[in-house]
């Protein structure tokens, strides 16, 4: 027979007390973790100096994680073979004796780099990561209040930034130069006897140096405006906008121009986002300009000098990141 | 010791004034921060983080001044803020892990901490989900459990008990007095719920218009002077309140059957006088206690006094 307990307690005359079953203070025999007691932490704690670098890392990480920077890093990669391909058949051509001029830069070693790490594809291809990864860098934070869980640790809002828009610059600058590099080394392997090395000594430092420029102008720009937005789609939309209307409108300016004024014209059509990249990028390539109407005859006009467009590009960037600073808050205070 | 304090404190939104000229003193040990909506509660919080530059007054917390060292104060204090936050497209573990890191910690002990608290604040397996699939109740905890990861020596809980149901409200409540008695973590509770803040709090602040309206431990403020009972009768009884009278002891209030007195003496000479009124007058005693003050008339007082003034 089940002993059933007393509905009265025959001491006190009352019903029996039943304490409800407690709630994590002790030890438990079905968590995986055996004491579930709260503990302060006593571990090691990291200096302050370098908090910005944990944004960073966990920015670029949330990119490696994403398939489709995988697969623009991959079409990326696609231009570089073909740029390959095309200095392949331009050498080889030219060592057979036959005319190579109809082939451009692409006759030339900086020219192969530049027209692969610059030319439309790949171009639209970093655009492509720089939307992917920053778009909602911020703007997704903003929309899931989590400045506010950033802010309430011991980092600045420098910190946070710079964090952000650092793993953003970093996805971008490996997905320019390391390609870049892997077919530095190729050309290396297969070049070197016919003077690879004597003929383009600072290479190397080009590529490294020509990779910057997409990288710090993309990801600032898209830091900036995904600061100003809740909405990844948003920011997205007016980065990809502001990319292509830029760009649009300046060759139409400059066709609008043409013939008028040769100097001004290429400075024109370079005045929008990939144009001032693209402008960089020949500038420390060192390759004669094109007219880019398809008419020829001033490919012997050299490069838009650096104190053309390296003021605007770091102006542009500086100003996006100033811009997103203001925004970055853990609260919003609604005056009035 | 105090925990905190500010000093002819006045925060502004704009024109507005949220907070103006407040001083007061918050002690260690588990304090309520009690005052109706806009009462400046959330507005001290921020102030002390450091997220609102006050336009006039100091603050310490810990120590610490509040406008110079913010980064040494946010290192040693957890925050959980009122709003729904979480870091996006994460799960739990990453979440915390991650808040961990940016504290200091370093990645591997800041994820074996993150399961640690994670299963502490009861959220088990479902630690390893998307922290946007949680529902309200598991993203208290989360956030909870954000703000203990780095083991902080004074914790804000901002409205820790919104949104949950009844026994989402309990684990919560448990949670909170099970961390600030005993572990050594200093817990400031904002809050509108008086009920909450009475179960979990040792102390209270209660604010309004963004100023202290009381202060003091919840056993003190609910201290009435004299003796005061509460009876209750089986039914309402003139003859028993005049034989109370005649007695010497001084109707408080009345509601109905239920009535609270003051007489001066013992409570076991206050127990007898009633009983004799009760014989007397042929009334039944259905229930006779000593009367304390609730934390709604702790709350009105407080709040109708400033209105007042």
């Amino acid at each position: 027979m089940t002993n059933i307990p007393p509905i009265i307690n025959p001491q006190s005359g009352l019903p029996p007390v039943i304490s409800p079953p407690p709630v994590a203070t002790g030890f438990s025999t079905t968590s995986p973790i055996a004491d579930l007691s709260y503990r302060t932490y006593n571990g090691p704690v990291r200096k302050h100096f370098l908090r910005w670098w944990i944004v960073a890392i966990y920015t670029f990480r949330r990119a490696r994680r994403s398939p489709w920077f995988w697969i623009l890093t991959g079409i990326s990669g696609i231009s570089y073979l073909f740029h390959m391909f095309a200095y392949y058949l331009t050498n080889n051509l030219a060592q057979a004796g036959m005319p190579t001029a109809a082939m451009g830069t692409e006759g030339t070693v900086p020219g192969t780099f530049f027209s692969a790490m610059d030319g439309n594809l790949n171009s639209y291809c970093l655009m492509g990561i720089a939307l992917l990864l920053g778009a909602g860098s911020i703007a997704a934070d903003n929309r899931a209040n989590a400045l506010i869980i950033y802010l309430s640790r011991s980092i600045t809002r420098s910190d946070y930034l710079l964090g952000k828009w650092f793993g953003q610059f970093l996805a971008l600058y490996m997905v320019a130069t390391i390609p870049s590099l892997l077919m530095f080394i190729m050309f290396a392997l297969a070049y070197t006897s016919q003077g690879f090395f004597v003929h383009n000594p600072w290479l190397i430092v080009h590529i490294l140096l020509a990779a910057l420029a997409p990288a710090v102008l993309l990801s600032s720009l898209v830091t900036g405006i995904s600061a100003w937005s809740k909405s990844s789609f948003s920011s997205g939309a007016i980065f990809f906008s502001l990319y292509f209307i830029t760009g649009v409108l300046a060759n139409i300016i400059a066709f609008a121009i043409y013939n008028h004024a040769p100097q001004t014209l290429y400075l024109v059509r370079h005045f929008s986002i990939s144009g001032m990249i693209d402008a960089i990028s020949q500038r420390i390539f060192n390759i004669p300009l094109s007219n880019g109407f398809g008419r020829g005859g001033m490919d012997d006009i050299p490069p838009i000098l650096f104190r053309y467009t390296l003021p605007p590009v770091l102006i542009l960037s500086l100003f996006s990141l100033f811009m997103a600073r203001i925004r970055i808050k853990a609260v919003e205070v609604v005056s009035g | 010791m105090n925990v905190a304090s500010v000093s002819h404190l006045t925060v502004k939104y704009g024109p507005r004034i949220v907070i103006s000229d407040l001083s007061l003193t918050i002690p260690e040990g588990c304090v309520g921060l009690l005052g109706p909506n806009g009462a400046g509660k959330t507005t001290i919080i921020k102030t002390m983080l450091g997220f609102v530059k006050p336009a006039s007054g100091s603050g310490e917390l810990l120590g610490l001044n509040v406008e110079k060292d913010g980064l040494a104060i946010r290192q040693l204090v957890g925050l959980m803020p009122e709003m729904d936050c979480h870091i996006p497209g994460i799960n739990a573990v990453t979440f915390v892990a991650y808040a961990g890191e940016l504290n200091g910690i370093p990645a591997a002990y800041s994820l074996s901490r993150a399961h640690e608290v994670l299963e502490y604040c009861g959220l088990g397996e479902a630690r390893y989900r998307n922290v946007e699939t949680y529902s309200t109740g598991m993203l208290q905890k989360i956030k909870l459990a954000q703000a203990l990861v780095h083991g902080p020596k004074l914790l804000f809980l901002d409205e820790p008990t919104n949104g949950l149901d009844p026994a989402g409200r309990d684990e919560m409540l448990a949670l909170i007095k099970d961390i600030s008695h005993g572990k050594g973590v200093n817990v400031i509770v904002s809050s509108h719920l008086l009920p909450d803040i009475e179960r979990v709090c040792d102390e209270v602040i209660v604010l309004k218009d963004g100023a202290v309206g009381a202060q003091g431990s919840i056993a003190s403020l609910k201290h009435l002077d004299g003796t005061q009972v509460e009876v209750e009768l089986r039914e309402e009884s003139q003859r028993f309140v005049e034989a109370m009278v005649r007695s010497g002891a001084k109707q408080m209030r009345s509601n109905s059957t239920l009535s609270r007195w003051q007489i001066d003496g013992e409570l076991s000479h206050v127990a007898a006088m009633v009983f004799s009124a009760a014989v007397e007058s042929r009334a039944q005693v259905r229930s006779l206690q000593q009367a304390e003050r609730s934390m709604e008339d702790i709350f009105m007082n407080a709040v109708e006094k400033e209105s007042a003034a």
